[in-house]
């Protein structure tokens, strides 16, 4: 049993290749292809139905309150029209899941999780819902689209009654597109210094993307499947839960988690706190113990691939191995825009032994091959409205 | 699968859903339609050296897509004569151009009787037919 995001049908009509993703009938990408529509991302735009992703409602004056005692960042910093990244954290300091939570007014927030989580998401915050708070699975009732990359700003705003969000990450307001009440975000997953998330009503999704398909056309946006959101979010260093962060794995060994964790004494206790803290000190302390490895971002060096499971080392000696990894396209700059040349280069990330320093040379050894490859910060870094690649030298020989 | 473009005429296949043209003294070799579409957005090819020695149904290259990675098998018995290089920064020729120019590599040297062993585009068309 699938169900079908409001888009379902011209995804179907516009040569989507569909499969069943989380419970959903999704493209995995479009005629064009996973690696067109990367590369369409990050030098144009790109729209992404992801319907499919859980939302959950939570409304009254205990709201802030009882998300406090649940979710890992400290929603206190936040007000209405801003949103943060975070974690639901069970008492071990593991990951049932990593979230984006949107205040939209004073009482009124919006959590977005992982479809593939989302029933477990749902039963766990029904089991510790607290007086004062309402709490509803609004999954089915909005729809969620994303418009992502360097012009997104400019199919979006002639299309808006109101202004966009201020610049700033993660800024939001409510706005409207024709008779379409929408809540707009400056959020997404794809890296991009300019990205768009629309929460809209269920029914009005559809026309609203055709609006959006058809006006990103002549503007080079085009609408992007699961196979370049998954390579656009690793080619930002970005963790996908079941690969980076996993149930069985501490929250501390993904780096990305410190953007979602707020261990400040002021904010109080919260499900989870004292093992954060645990891991969080075995990290500082360098000694490691309950984190002995944690995830670091892996360059390929040369021509090659690597693959989630493919074992990493260093000089012989055995590192981690990948949690994610695949050939990811770039676009060639020249005076700070992509131009008309792509290439293709292997990235990945790896769950590696806690003290490896980045710019540690490593071999990545997938099927019958030893790829040089580099522990590295990042694999790309904003330029102006662009993500730009880092290109990284060849390895040792 | 009855359009001349999934396995044209005049080509020899494998099982394994390689094709093979004769072409000025040379086999071309490269992956059926049939295969592109099966493995998806295509995004490495791992070619083999140029004089590398093949053997008939031996592993030749490796070619990794978004999805999974699919050894591709020689045709025939030969030497590699030449390769693609174009695939190396843009392996997606194989899914937009499979019969063209996403071809894989050219084998010389190779045994004409071996072509015994592979099938016409009917036979191909046929045997692609049964496993749907």
């Amino acid at each position: 049993m699938t169900a079908k995001t409001p888009i379902h049908d011209w995804h179907a009509a516009h040569g989507g290749k569909l499969v069943d993703f989380a419970g959903w009938r999704l493209p995995v990408s479009y005629g064009d292809g996973v690696i067109a529509e990367h590369l369409a991302t990050r030098k144009h735009g790109g729209l992404f139905d992801i319907s499919h992703m859980g939302r959950f409602a939570v409304r009254g004056p205990q709201a802030r309150a009882w998300l406090a005692s649940l979710l890992t960042n400290d929603p206190g910093k936040l007000s209405p029209g801003k949103a943060q990244y975070t974690l639901i954290s069970d008492p071990a300091g593991r990951p049932l899941d990593d979230a984006f939570l949107y205040q939209q007014k004073p009482e009124q927030y919006l959590l977005v999780v992982n479809a593939s989580n989302h029933n477990k998401d749902l039963q766990w915050l029904q089991q510790h819902l607290a007086d004062g708070v309402e709490f509803e699975d609004h999954s089915a009732r909005l729809a969620m689209l994303a418009v992502q990359g360097p012009d997104s700003e400019k199919l979006l705003a002639p299309l808006l009654a109101e202004p966009l969000p201020s610049t700033g990450r993660n800024h939001g307001g409510f706005n409207r597109l024709g008779s379409v009440e929408m809540y707009v975000s400056r959020t997404g997953y794809t890296g991009e210094p300019v990205s768009f998330e629309l929460f809209l009503p269920w029914e009005t999704a559809g026309a609203v993307w055709d609006k959006l398909a058809l006006s990103g056309a002549p503007l080079g946006v085009v609408p992007v499947g699961l196979g370049a959101r998954d390579t656009l979010r690793l080619e930002a260093g970005l963790p996908l839960y079941g690969h980076e962060y996993r149930e069985d794995r501490p929250i501390m060994a993904m780096p990305t988690a410190k953007l979602g964790v707020d261990l400040n004494p002021e904010r109080g206790d919260f499900l989870g706190r004292a093992a954060l803290e645990g891991q969080a000190q075995a990290l500082a302390s360098g000694q490691y113990g309950e984190v002995p490895r944690r995830v670091f971002a892996v360059a390929g060096l040369a021509k090659g691939m690597m693959r989630e499971g493919s074992e990493v080392l260093a000089g012989g000696k055995p590192l981690g191995e990948l949690t994610s990894g695949t050939m990811i396209p770039a676009w060639q700059f020249a005076g700070g825009l992509p131009g008309d040349e792509h290439y293709n280069r292997p990235l990945g990330l790896a769950l590696l032994e806690s003290g490896t320093q980045v710019g540690q040379e490593v071999e990545i050894n997938y099927r019958k091959r030893a790829l040089p490859g580099r522990v590295v910060k990042s694999f790309t870094r904003p330029l102006g409205r662009y993500l730009e690649p880092i290109q990284f030298d060849g390895g040792a020989k | 699968m009855s359009e001349a473009k999934k396995a044209p005429e005049g080509l020899y296949y494998t099982k394994e859903h390689e094709w093979v043209k004769l072409e000025g003294g040379l086999a071309v070799v490269g992956l059926t339609d049939f295969a592109q579409d099966q493995l998806g957005d295509i995004t490495y090819v791992e070619l083999p050296e140029v004089e590398a020695e093949v053997e008939q149904m031996g592993e030749m290259c490796v070619v990794e897509s978004v999805k999974t990675a699919a050894d591709v098998y020689a045709p025939l018995s030969g030497t590699v004569a030449e390769v693609n290089s174009a695939l190396e920064d843009a392996p997606e020729l194989i899914n937009q151009d499979c019969y063209g120019a996403g071809w894989l590599v050219k084998l010389s040297g190779f045994d004409q009787a071996e072509l015994d062993n592979l099938m016409d585009a009917g036979a191909y068309v046929q045997l692609m037919t049964e496993g749907e």
